[in-house]
């Protein structure tokens, strides 16, 4: 174990593009590049076989059904393989296409982690074939088909919790392969990256798949897009020849767009992209000037998804150019004009490292921002929002500007928060507690009594259990059931540490009955990147029901008030209502950690709640009226109409930091009409003579279409 | 059963009632005084009859004596078998066609069907592809155990049907499967076209061909409107289908070799994948000593395999493995159902579409066929020079007074729109004067389209829209006797003079000036 700890990381290579760039002689050397896996993520002992790979995050099943073929798993752990970073990029093997999808996978969950600075989760499966709900169920592993289809085509499948890859014949006038040879989706890094953002972005917003609004399924694809763009430029190599090829023009960042705009090129992908970045206009390429009214007339989801990734790229431009700033004057004797000729090769690798540098820390704001969004229903501007919010409360000072440069890129493009009617990097922090209570005129002093009960839920999970087994207001059986699921959920985590854990434990803290309370005393979600990740699910779930019941106490009446939660019996009777207690449902989806830097630059470390609540609604705003009366029509409801808040917790002193809340509350009929008109617009546009398919905000393998679609 | 009358002026239409398909037909004096017959298409969804008495064969028996046996024209507007497998249809008693009893002077066919032409050899060639590789797919989840009424195979096998023109979608597979016997030294190319042309659809086009003198007439909208032979002052624009390709089909040109279609990805894997007899046999992606079939894998020729691949993926049909939920064994064929879908619209989209102009008052009847958005559109900048007088598309819109709702009154098939609008659409329909005589028809039998298939045929927005422009005056075959609205005065409605019969309704667009 101790020799485990110490390991180097898992070094393994990969195409830097794409296959097509090794054809072309000039970006031969390019073409390969070698991404570090730290060795905690699969603790494989270097001495045992690691095959498929099937690690602890994710497994490679080399199956094409199209053929009915197996191909034999890779072994990465083969004397061979260990000592030369993995297989050499061959097209024509397929054991490397497995090498090359599981190291871009967990390339991008690295990322993720140090960015959220805790262990990534998989969605939990919650529908059975059928699409019928059950019990959530913890997925331990992402799937990977590296060939699985054979289409111009490559989606992650929230139903299967799978990648699934797709390779087709080039055409005449393929770009990069030469017609009649075969086009693999997954040797393109852009593309792995891209499709394992959708599946990590699902696993921490599951209700993110919902197209409520024009913008959900437009940031599912931006963020997607977003991050396998900057991941890609963070690696310093890459960025090298193109700089260097540059010389003395000063807009040389214009190359870094060209090379944004490559992007899955192979599939006919980031056609959106090429036209929202920019384009070659007499030979010269030239960024797009950015339109803020484009936004407003742009429906399609990934038009739509390529403003947003135009204007995140255009701050990472503004970052990149200050940044090198002093760098062109150092190099040009501060008259900022370089001299003819080639750069010299010291500027060229400061330079890349400064634009690798700069599209890591956008890539890192990018993924840190999902913690500050709103649990459903998010908008452009709520993300806007949340990467402001996300990095002020990180970095309080705003040493580079980066959120200056940020907010001026989405407005720029006309991305604006709804009801802000000043826009400025303090205006568009998500509110604080107190903030949140003016504005909802509840008292601030029965808030701030909550503190100690958060503080009791997260520090004693097993008292307030205690506590909840004398809540009066519980409904026999299922109260019942609820009760003795908590107690379940606790020695099921207290087993699975234990095997976690195995002989780091000494012999005597293995007692049973004891240890389950010294277990639980701690609190299980700071462990962080060495948590056991099932635990982690575990305890995500434990503590979301343990929250459930203090937001559900009667003395929470004015928290609910703040949060925009409806507890109340007169709700409409389309307003789901919980089994176990009479009143509305309320949901909470997880309870997760998230770092933060405090004011003297130490790591903080705060919760993040998500509390959503349910609503049935029907497109005819009359039968809505009368099913809101409790006289539902015979057939079932039309969608789902959801609102909810995210709450960030100080984990030291449990006070609430951040409201995030969504547009009114479930009771709220007007923005529920806002819903009804978009989806109504949707279904009309979606249709085709042969099915009215109506509305339907999710629908079954989501990302299939939207990128068949596309291609 | 008497003859059909030719009106004393302009154009009798006799709509025929036989189901969810098109059949019309047209009467018009010619100048010898005798009657000039024309036949819009004539075909049927199997099973979709409006009564059940009402068959097919009574409705070709009524053609042959109300024209006396003498079609001057047969025009078929696109290849689908609601629109032409009544020509296919064969007297079940001395096993002839049923068309055989009746003469037919000329065939009017889209510019699509002509065999000189590049590019619609091309567009045929991209159907038959895409015939071909839907084939495939429906014959691949068959063999992984789905049923024909699956949700994943109902709709597949529903639009093969439509393509093919046969009831049972495996017409088309069971035949290539005989051609292949019969001939094995043909390439796999040549088999499937061998194998296209005898399907129903094919068949009735070709039954055709052969019964008229001649070549037919390929209509196209750049060419002169055309005349009818011995009719004085008729003309027929044809609108559609366009020739530019981005609107014809979902596809774009490729480049610079004019006539060449790309072919998609997901079309060219399936056929590559399916073209074959067993997965096996289809052509590798990597040298063949990588990978092993699934078969071999679960036999354990490779006990490391066998135990990697079953405890992980699961063995094929084996019931109950936990992780059965991720398996992906057919979700490649999943992008077909879309590809059927658009091969259909794209079917569609090569309607003929045809302006009747009457010459005195120059009322306009227009027969859209099935066409789609893309057809529409292309109408717009249309025009025709005639005795030095420019004709314009929208101009020609704007004096119908008698509308074939396209596509049985579906979605995409009568645009909706403005008069202001850029592109052709239902307002550019029967402007100013024609406003008060617009009449429209929808060949469909919605209870059947919505018990057995779930489609809304028509859509009930687009029948609401064309009730209120025509001020009721809208035949669909299923409704016996046509309503007066109630905002409608008897005196107004006792204009509306028709003849409403089980097997047809019949409707005079007279030419005379008031």
């Amino acid at each position: 174990m101790s020799v485990m700890s110490t390991m180097p990381p898992r070094k393994l290579r990969i195409f830097a593009f794409d296959p097509s760039m090794g054809r072309r002689h000039e970006t031969l050397p390019l073409n390969e590049v070698t991404v570090a896996i730290p060795w905690e993520m699969d603790k494989i002992d270097p001495g045992v076989p690691f095959v498929g790979p099937v690690g602890e995050y994710v497994e490679v099943i080399d199956f094409d059904p199209s053929l009915d073929l197996v191909y034999a798993p890779v072994n990465l752990h083969d004397p061979a393989l260990l000592a030369e970073d993995g297989l050499k990029p061959a097209e024509w093997n397929p054991q490397f296409h497995q090498q090359m999808t599981y190291a871009v996978a967990m390339n991008t969950i690295v990322n993720f982690e140090s960015a959220l600075g805790r262990v990534a989760l998989w969605a939990p499966r919650d529908h059975d074939e059928k699409g019928k709900w059950i019990n959530p169920e913890y997925v331990q592993r992402l799937r990977i088909y590296p060939h699985g289809l054979r289409d111009a085509n490559a989606y992650y499948s929230p139903a299967k919790k799978a990648l699934l890859f797709g390779y087709f014949q080039a055409g005449e006038g393929q770009s990069g392969a030469p017609a009649g040879t075969i086009v693999f989706t997954c040797l393109s890094h852009d593309i792995i990256a891209h499709e394992t953002s959708h599946a990590l972005l699902d696993g921490m917003h599951p209700r993110f798949i919902e197209a409520t609004n024009p913008d959900v399924l437009a940031l599912h694809e931006a963020f997607a897009d977003i991050v396998a763009i900057f991941q890609h430029f963070s690696f310093p190599e890459v960025l090298k020849d193109q700089i260097a090829r540059t010389r003395g023009d000063l807009e040389s960042q214009n190359l870094l767009g060209q090379l944004a705009q490559e992007f899955g090129q192979v599939l006919g992908r980031g056609a959106a992209l090429r036209d929202a970045l920019g384009g070659v206009k007499d030979g010269v390429w030239r960024a797009h000037a950015p339109d803020p009214k484009v936004l407003r007339r742009t429906e399609e989801v990934h038009a739509r998804g390529a403003i947003l990734v135009a204007a995140v790229f255009r701050a990472f431009l503004s970052i990149y150019r200050s940044r090198i700033a002093d760098l062109l004057r150092i190099a040009s004797s501060g008259t900022g004009i370089l001299p003819e000729g080639e750069l010299h090769p010291d500027l060229v690798n400061r330079l890349a490292q400064e634009a690798a540098k700069s599209a890591r820390h956008i890539l890192l704001m990018c993924i840190r921002a999902l913690d500050y969004c709103p649990p459903v229903d998010v908008t452009f501007g709520d993300y806007l929002r949340a990467i402001i919010t996300a990095d002020h409360d990180l970095y309080p000072e705003d040493e580079h500007n980066y959120r200056v440069a940020l907010m001026e890129a989405f407005l720029a493009w006309g991305i604006v928060p709804r009801d802000l009617p000043i826009v400025s990097v303090e205006t568009l922090l998500w509110p604080t507690m107190p903030e949140a209570a003016a504005d909802y005129e509840a008292s601030v002093p029965d808030i701030a009594g909550l503190k100690s009960a958060v503080g009791y839920l997260l520090s004693r999970p097993l008292d307030m259990i205690d506590e909840l087994k004398t809540r009066s207001d519980f409904r026999g059986s299922e109260g019942q059931r609820f009760l003795e699921g908590l107690d379940k959920t606790a020695q099921e985590i207290f087993e699975e540490m234990n095997k976690a854990m195995g002989d780091r434990l000494p012999e005597k803290a293995r007692r049973p009955r004891a240890s389950v309370r010294e277990i639980l005393a701690r609190n299980l979600l700071e462990l962080g990147l060495e948590a056991d990740r099932r635990v982690e699910w575990l305890a995500r779930d434990l503590y979301g029901r343990l929250f459930w019941g203090l937001v559900t106490e009667a003395k929470s009446a004015p928290l609910r008030q703040v949060i925009g939660i409806r507890t109340d019996a007169e709700a409409p009777a389309t307003v789901r209502r919980s089994r176990i207690v009479d009143a509305p449902a309320i949901e909470v989806h997880s309870v997760r950690m998230a770092a933060r830097r405090g004011k003297r630059d130490q790591f903080e470390r705060e919760y993040v709640v998500e509390l959503t609540q349910t609503r049935e609604a029907y497109l005819d705003p009359k039968d809505q009226e009368a099913a809101d009366k409790g006289k539902a029509p015979k057939r079932p409801h039309d969608f789902y109409f959801r609102r909810g808040c995210t709450l960030l917790i100080d984990a030291d002193t449990f006070e609430i930091r951040r409201v995030i809340r969504t547009p009114g509350d479930i009771c709220d009929d007007a923005e529920l009409e806002r819903m009804r008109a978009y989806l109504r617009k949707q279904a009309a546009g979606r249709e085709n003579a042969f099915a009215t398919s109506g509305v339907r905000a999710v629908r079954p393998e989501v990302f299939a279409h939207l990128h068949r679609q596309q291609g | 059963m008497p003859r059909m009358q030719a009106p004393e002026s302009g154009i009798t239409v006799r709509m025929y009632r036989q189901g969810h398909g098109d059949c019309f037909l047209l009467a018009t004096r010619k100048t010898d005084g005798s009657a000039f017959y024309m036949l819009i298409d004539c075909g049927l969804w199997t099973n979709s009859e409006i009564k059940p008495e009402q068959t097919i064969d009574k409705v070709i028996a009524d053609i042959a004596k109300a024209t006396g046996n003498r079609l001057d024209v047969v025009l078929v507007t696109h290849e689908h078998m609601d629109h032409v497998n009544g020509f296919a249809k064969k007297d079940p008693e001395t096993g002839k066609p049923c068309f055989d009893a009746i003469e037919i002077g000329e065939l009017w066919l889209a510019w699509t069907e002509d065999g000189e032409d590049d590019l619609a050899n091309a567009v045929r060639a991209h159907f038959h592809d895409t015939l071909l590789a839907l084939m495939g797919a429906d014959e691949r989840l068959d063999r992984a155990g789905l049923a024909a009424q699956s949700p994943q195979r109902a709709m597949l096998r529903d639009l093969l049907s439509f393509e093919t023109g046969e009831d049972a979608a495996d017409e088309l597979r069971k035949r290539l499967e005989k051609i292949r016997k019969r001939h094995p030294a043909l390439s796999a190319r040549e088999q499937a076209e061998l194998a296209i042309e005898g399907i129903t659809n094919k068949r009735a086009i070709k039954y055709l061909r052969d019964r008229i003198e001649g070549e037919p007439l390929f209509l196209r909208p750049d060419r002169e409107p055309y005349m009818l032979k011995g009719v004085d002052g008729v003309r027929v624009y044809a609108l559609g289908p366009p020739r530019d390709v981005e609107l014809l089909l979902s596809l774009e040109p490729r480049g610079e070799e004019a006539f060449e279609l790309l072919t998609d990805s997901l079309t060219l894997s399936l056929l590559t994948a399916t073209m074959v007899g067993e997965p096996e046999d289809a052509p590798r992606s990597f040298d063949p000593r990588f990978g092993m079939s699934r078969r071999d894998v679960e036999k354990g020729h490779d006990p490391f395999m066998k135990t990697f691949f079953t405890s992980r993926y699961g063995a094929k049909g084996k019931r109950g493995f936990a992780q059965a939920w991720r398996q992906i064994d057919n979700e490649w064929l999943a992008g077909s159902e879309s590809l059927a879908l658009r091969l259909n619209n794209e079917v569609n989209n090569t309607s003929l579409v045809i302006a009747i102009e009457l010459p005195l008052t120059g009322k306009v009847l227009l027969f859209t066929g099935d066409a789609q958005r893309g057809n529409w559109i292309s109408w717009a900048p249309l025009n025709w020079t005639v005795g030095g007088r420019t004709v314009t598309a929208r101009e020609l819109l704007g004096r119908t007074v008698f509308y074939k709702a396209g596509h049985h009154g579906s979605h995409n098939a009568t645009l909706d729109g403005s008069v202001d609008a850029d592109y052709p659409n239902i307002s550019w329909l029967a402007q100013g004067a024609f406003k008060n005589d617009f009449v429209a028809v929808i060949p469909a039998n919605p209870g059947w389209a919505k018990q057995e298939k779930n489609w809304e045929h028509p859509r009930r927005s687009i029948e609401t829209r064309l009730k209120q422009k025509a001020r009721g005056r809208v035949f669909r075959s299923d409704v016996d006797h046509v309503e007066r609205p109630e905002d409608v005065s008897a005196a107004e409605w006792e204009k509306f003079s028709r003849v409403e019969r089980d097997l047809f309704f019949e409707y005079t667009i007279p030419d005379a000036l008031a």
